[in-house]
C-alpha cells in the first residue's frame, strides 16, 4: 500500500469509528453504527496487516505502528468486555478512542521504514508491548468512564462499576507488561531496573492504579479513588508519548 | 490499620512521582542513576517492603482464589525487593573493553572505579578473551541502511584447571554464564571493530528477584481475573 492509500484508509477508518461512537448511542441507529464499526475494524485490520507484511514481523516498532495496532486492540478488548463482563453498554467509549488513535496516525511518519535493532530481537519484545497495549486501552476507557461519572451524576454508580471492572482487567496486563520488560532488561542490559525515565513513569503509572484499587476498597478513602484513575491515565499518556521528548538519555529511545 | 497502610503507600508513591517528575524535567544524562541509587531512596523501597510484610502478617488467613493471588502478589513484591537489596549490598558489575585478539586471554580486569574494598582490579577466576567479532548491517532492501542488524563476538573462556579454552558465541540478549558471572555483549568499536565492550555482572539475588517477579505476575492475574464476581470489591 502506498503512503497516500494508508493515509486515506486511516482517515476513513477514523471517521467510521467516530460515526459508530455516535450512532451506537441511539436505539434507532444502533444497527448502522454496528456496520460503521465493522467497516472501521476492517480498514484498521488492513493497515495492521500491511505493516506486518512490509516489516516481516509484528508491527510494534514505531509509534505509527503501535498506534495502528492499539486502535485495533480497543476493538478486541471491546469484544472481550462485551461478552465476558456484560460491558456492551461501553461501546461508545470503545469506538471513540480508536478514532483518536487513527487521527494521531495521520500526523506520523507513515512512509518511514523502521529497522529492528539487535536489542529488540528478543522473545520478550512482543509479550512486553502487547501486555501494555491491552492494559493501556482498558485504562483509557476507564478514564473516559470516570470523567463521564463526574458530569452524569444519575449514571455515576454504573460508570464507577464499569471503571472498576476495566481497571481490574487492565491491572494484571499492565503489571505483566512492566515486569516482562524487567525480565527482558536483565537479559539485554544486565539490570532488571535502570531507573530510565520511561521505566520510572511506567512505575508511577502502576502505582497510581495500585492506589486506585486500594483506595476504592476502603469506605472512607473511596471518594478519592477516582483521582487516581485520572492521574493514572495522565501518566499513561506521559509514558507513551512525552517521555522521549523530555530529553535525557533513555534506553527506550527507539520506543 | 488498613487505612494507615494505604496512606503510607500513598506517601511512597508520591515520593516516587516527585522524583520521577524532577529527574524527567532536569533530563540530564545520569540524573536518574544518582537520584534513584541514593541511600535515602533505598530506605523508601525498604519502607515499601515493610508495609507489604505488615499487610501480609496482619491479614486474617482466608482461603480462596482471590486470597491465593493476594499472597502470591505481596510475597512476590517482598522477594523482588529483597533480591534487589542483595544485589545492592553484595553484587558486582564491571564494564570492560576487550580487544579482538586470537591470542590474548585475561584473568584479571581493571575496574573503572575501585570497589567498596578499594580493589582496582577484578580477579575473574577464569580466563576471558575475544577471538572474533562479526557485524551485519541493514541494507536498502531490509530497512534503514548502515544500522546494525546483528552482531556477535566469539569468546574464549579458559576455566580453572582446564588446558583447552572453550569457545562461546555471545550476542545481544543472550548473556553467557561463567563461574557465577553473567557476561553481556553491550557494544563494539564502531569505527575499527577491533574491540568489544562487555559487561560482567555478579548478582547473588537474581533468582530471588526473578521468583518475586513471576509471583507478582501470576498473583495479579489470579487476583484480578480468576476471582469470583465482586470479590475484592467489598468495603
Amino acid at each position: 500500500m502506498s503512503t497516500s492509500v494508508v493515509l486515506i484508509t486511516a482517515i476513513v477508518s477514523a471517521v467510521l469509528y467516530g460515526a459508530a461512537a455516535v450512532l451506537r448511542r441511539f436505539a434507532v441507529t444502533k444497527r448502522i453504527g454496528l456496520i460503521c464499526w465493522i467497516a472501521a475494524v476492517a480498514g484498521n485490520t488492513v493497515m495492521v496487516g500491511n505493516n506486518w507484511v512490509i516489516n516481516g514481523y509484528v508491527p510494534f516498532v514505531s509509534m505509527y505502528q503501535v498506534l495502528t495496532f492499539l486502535s485495533l486492540t480497543f476493538c478486541l478488548m471491546y469484544l472481550y468486555v462485551r461478552y465476558m463482563h456484560d460491558g456492551g453498554w461501553m461501546d461508545t467509549y470503545f469506538c471513540l478512542l480508536p478514532a483518536v488513535c487513527l487521527i494521531g496516525v495521520c500526523f506520523m511518519g507513515i512512509g518511514t521504514k523502521w529497522h529492528f535493532p539487535p536489542a529488540l530481537q528478543s522473545a520478550w519484545f512482543v509479550p512486553h508491548v502487547l501486555m501494555y497495549m491491552i492494559g493501556y486501552t482498558l485504562c483509557a476507557v476507564a478514564f473516559l468512564l470516570t470523567v463521564m461519572s463526574l458530569f452524569r451524576k444519575q449514571d455515576a454508580a454504573k460508570l464507577d462499576r464499569g471503571t472498576y471492572q476495566l481497571v481490574t482487567l487492565a491491572f494484571p496486563f499492565m503489571t505483566a507488561g512492566m515486569l516482562f520488560g524487567a525480565i527482558w532488561a536483565n537479559e539485554v542490559w544486565g539490570a532488571f531496573w535502570s531507573f530510565d525515565a520511561k521505566e520510572n513513569w511506567a512505575l508511577v503509572t502502576w502505582l497510581m492504579y495500585t492506589l486506585y484499587l486500594h483506595f476504592r476498597r476502603h469506605s472512607s478513602l473511596r471518594k478519592w479513588s477516582k483521582l487516581f484513575v485520572i492521574l493514572g491515565f495522565l501518566c499513561v499518556v506521559v509514558t507513551m508519548f512525552f517521555v522521549n521528548m523530555m530529553g535525557g538519555s533513555s534506553q527506550h529511545a527507539y520506543s | 490499620m488498613r487505612k494507615v497502610l494505604y496512606l503510607i503507600l500513598l506517601v511512597l508513591s508520591a515520593v516516587m512521582t516527585v522524583l520521577t517528575v524532577i529527574t524527567s524535567v532536569l533530563g540530564t544524562a545520569g540524573t536518574e542513576q544518582s537520584v534513584f541509587h541514593s541511600t535515602w531512596v533505598v530506605f523508601v523501597f525498604a519502607a515499601f517492603v515493610l508495609i507489604q510484610l505488615v499487610c501480609l502478617f496482619t491479614l486474617k488467613p482466608r482461603f480462596s482464589v482471590y486470597y491465593a493471588g493476594f499472597y502470591l502478589l505481596h510475597i512476590g513484591l517482598v522477594l523482588t525487593l529483597v533480591g534487589c537489596f542483595v544485589y545492592y549490598l553484595v553484587g558486582d558489575v564491571v564494564n570492560v573493553s576487550i580487544p579482538v585478539d586470537r591470542t590474548a586471554v585475561y584473568s584479571e580486569i581493571l575496574r573503572e572505579e575501585p570497589d567498596s574494598s578499594g580493589n582496582t582490579t577484578l580477579k575473574l577466576g577464569f580466563g576471558l578473551g575475544v577471538t572474533d567479532f562479526k557485524v551485519e548491517k541493514y541494507t536498502e532492501e531490509t530497512g534503514v541502511t548502515g544500522t546494525d542488524k546483528h552482531y556477535e563476538a566469539t569468546l574464549q573462556i579458559l576455566a580453572n584447571g582446564k588446558r583447552v579454552p572453550e569457545t562461546v558465541s555471545l550476542t545481544v540478549n543472550h548473556p553467557h554464564h561463567q563461574n557465577g558471572w553473567k557476561i553481556y555483549l553491550m557494544n563494539y568499536d564502531s569505527v575499527t571493530q577491533s574491540s568489544v565492550q562487555l559487561m560482567l555482572k555478579k548478582d547473588p539475588g537474581e533468582y530471588v528477584t526473578l521468583t518475586g517477579l513471576w509471583f507478582i505476575i501470576i498473583g495479579t492475574f489470579v487476583m484480578c481475573l480468576l476471582r469470583r464476581k465482586g470479590a475484592g470489591d467489598t468495603v
